[in-house]
């Protein structure tokens, strides 16, 4: 029988602010962005930034909660190929992302419909 | 200072048959930037988890892409099972096993074909093609849809392998190991093909790491990473090692695939050795609540899928995260520096999958 | 007087459809199939074009690009729709970016169903795609012949 690989797979909560600090240690961790990706809970934005570890396969999901007008920053300046996960869910969720590097300003899917899967319109006013 | 122009490609484009549409920046014949734009085949199918029951949207998963549906389909029922604590039947993680497998061959023949097309070897893509077709034949067989199976549900499967099946299939691996060895040593030694894709596309170990590439095409520039590895259904009881290369061009990325069929042939001789006899189906009651994340090797690398649901029949929310949107920075980065006139071939061997890609 | 009959060329688009009837399509061509045998054969260029095989519902991206298509076809052409998807929307018909079927658009001859469409099915098709082009074809030379007196 084959040796099988045990790997963690946490998903851990952060605040907004250690966004960045996170993504920098993980970074140096060599880990590499496997997603990003938003969903819409009662109301609030939890964005799932999940970072993978290719040695030990070890897999860590960090959880930002904000409410809908909160901006989150990018982490295109550490992770560049974060930008294609950040420009959908900016596009699809509606999730304000400050300085996206390669931002396609929601021309990405080029849909004509707004944030599809974000906050109704009165609710997110 | 060169001429600066702007050429676009697709979505309507001769090399693949789905629309992709890419923006290349051109610096005379050379390509400066490859700018993507998706949104053809874009569905909104993950908005339809609101809709449905969580048990029908099974069958919505797997429609999320024709060639990789099993897979799809497999990744939704984990992340249901891991949240509602469901313990599958042994025989039905090796069914699972048996039938990924399959579908695997069955995609990366298509994907062969389609290269060799592209290299304007059409006889072998034909032969390919008509290989292709008995691994579907067998994918009819046991499930009864060439391309959609829906034999997955929570709690195990839904069909059963006889043992008469089972005989079939070993035969019939015989028969395609068989063809497959010709297939691989012409499309191996092939002197045009060796010219038109040694050395074309490089991505090297580093870049395919900081870019997040995954699957064959991350293992083609030696990165040994395979969520089988994982050890999800019956994985943990076969023997393998992740296939890799060490050169990251578009050669090594045609050699691993190759090479990973015959991998395929062998997980499903040995899970045909072991499969244990027993029930396919534990029964499900009540609704999930909680999330799960998990990851899947896909025939075109690592998918990640999660589940947040919220005690009700309709989850909160369903994602797929697909290997070709993993992929297509190390895409955009192999196309820079690239001839324009290798880019609908580099774009083939990623094995872009565009339907999985927008969803 | 006799004239020839001429083979007619297939154009394949694949709207929003998932690849299963893609790649159905492509398989109706290739050998096991072979839906060639029938004296149809397939092209990339819609200038060319005969009968539209069309996969897949159609989007608010698509639409544009399906109609375009269809203008830049000679008449007569015929237009099938493979798969339930170019058919109705099917399962994705209550997904918010789709518009629904392939006639949406353009107008639909010929429906195929399935999910995916069957080789089978797809041939049955074509061949009906097939005599329907020759049908429009003889019609348009009786109307030249009794109209203008070609």
């Amino acid at each position: 029988m084959a040796e099988v690989v045990k790997a963690a797979n946490d998903i851990v909560p952060v605040d907004k602010e250690d966004l960045m600090e996170t993504a920098n240690i993980m970074k140096h961790k060599g880990r590499r962005v496997s997603q990003i990706c938003a969903s819409l809970i009662d109301g609030k934005y939890e964005i799932l930034y999940s970072f993978a570890d290719d040695e030990n396969y070890d897999y860590t999901s960090y959880k930002v909660t904000i409410d809908p007008e909160v901006h989150v920053p990018s982490i295109t300046a550490i992770f560049p190929n974060a930008n294609f996960y950040e420009n959908e869910m900016a596009e699809l969720y509606g999730v304000k992302v400050d300085y996206i590097d390669g931002d396609y300003h929601n021309k990405l899917y080029r849909i004509k419909e707004v944030a599809p899967f974000g906050p109704k319109k009165e609710e997110a006013k | 200072m060169a001429k600066r122009s702007v050429v676009p490609f697709g979505p309507q484009h001769p090399v693949l048959p789905e629309p992709i549409h890419i923006d290349l920046v051109l610096e005379d014949e050379k390509v400066v930037e490859a700018i993507p734009n998706i949104g053809f085949i874009h569905r909104g199918l993950e908005g339809l988890a609101s809709k449905r029951d969580y048990k029908e949207f099974t069958y919505v998963v797997e429609r999320t892409c024709g060639i990789c549906s099993f897979g799809h389909g497999n990744g939704y029922v984990h992340c249901v099972e891991n949240i509602m604590d469901v313990e599958v039947p042994e025989r039905a993680k090796f069914l699972r096993t048996i039938w990924a497998e399959i579908a695997r061959m069955h995609s990366h023949l298509l994907w062969l074909g389609l290269q060799a097309d592209q290299l304007g070897f059409e006889s072998l893509f034909y032969e390919i093609w008509r290989i292709r077709e008995k691994v579907l034949d067998l994918l009819e067989l046991t499930t009864g849809g060439r391309l959609i199976f829906s034999v997955n549900q929570i709690g195990g499967c839904l069909k059963d392998i006889t043992p008469d099946m089972m005989k079939h299939i070993l035969e019939e691996m015989d028969v395609i190991e068989k063809d497959l060895r010709v297939v691989q040593r012409t499309l191996m030694s092939d002197t045009s093909v060796l010219s038109r894709t040694k050395g074309v596309g490089v991505l090297t170990k580093e870049q395919a790491h900081d870019l997040g590439a995954c699957g064959p095409f991350a293992r083609a520039s030696g990165i040994a990473r395979d969520m089988r590895k994982l050890g999800y259904d019956a994985y943990g009881y076969l023997d393998f090692e992740p296939i890799t290369s060490i050169f990251g061009d578009c050669f090594a990325r045609i050699d691993v695939r190759i090479r990973e069929v015959f991998q395929s042939i062998d997980l499903i001789r040995q899970a045909i050795a072991k499969i244990p006899g027993g029930e396919i189906m534990n029964p499900v009651k009540g609704n999930p609540k909680g999330e799960s994340i998990v990851r899947i090797e896909q025939p075109r690398g690592e998918a990640v899928y999660y589940v947040h649901a919220n005690g009700t029949k309709f989850i909160d929310r369903y994602r797929n995260r697909t290997p070709t949107f993993a992929n297509l920075s190390g895409l955009c980065e192999t196309l820079k520096g690239a001839n324009f006139a290798d880019v609908g071939m580099m774009v083939v061997t990623i094995d872009p999958c565009i339907s999985c890609t927008e969803r | 007087m006799g004239k020839v009959k001429r083979s007619p060329w297939l154009l394949h688009y694949d709207g929003s459809s998932c690849n299963g009837c893609d790649i159905e399509v492509l398989a109706s061509l290739t050998p096991v199939y072979d839906a060639e045998r029938f004296g149809v054969e397939n092209t990339g260029d819609p200038m060319q074009a005969d009968i539209l095989l069309i996969t897949g519902g159609i989007n608010e991206q698509n639409a544009p690009v399906v109609k375009q298509l269809y203008d830049q076809m000679p008449r007569p052409k015929v237009v099938v729709a493979v798969g339930i998807c170019a058919c109705t929307g099917g399962v994705f018909k209550d997904c918010y970016n789709i518009l629904g079927g392939a006639d949406k658009v353009i107008p639909v001859d010929i429906y195929v169903p399935g999910c995916a469409a069957r080789p089978q099915s797809i041939i049955d098709g074509i061949i009906k795609a097939r005599d329907l082009f020759q049908k429009r074809s003889d019609e348009h030379d009786e109307y030249e012949r009794t109209h203008r007196g070609k």
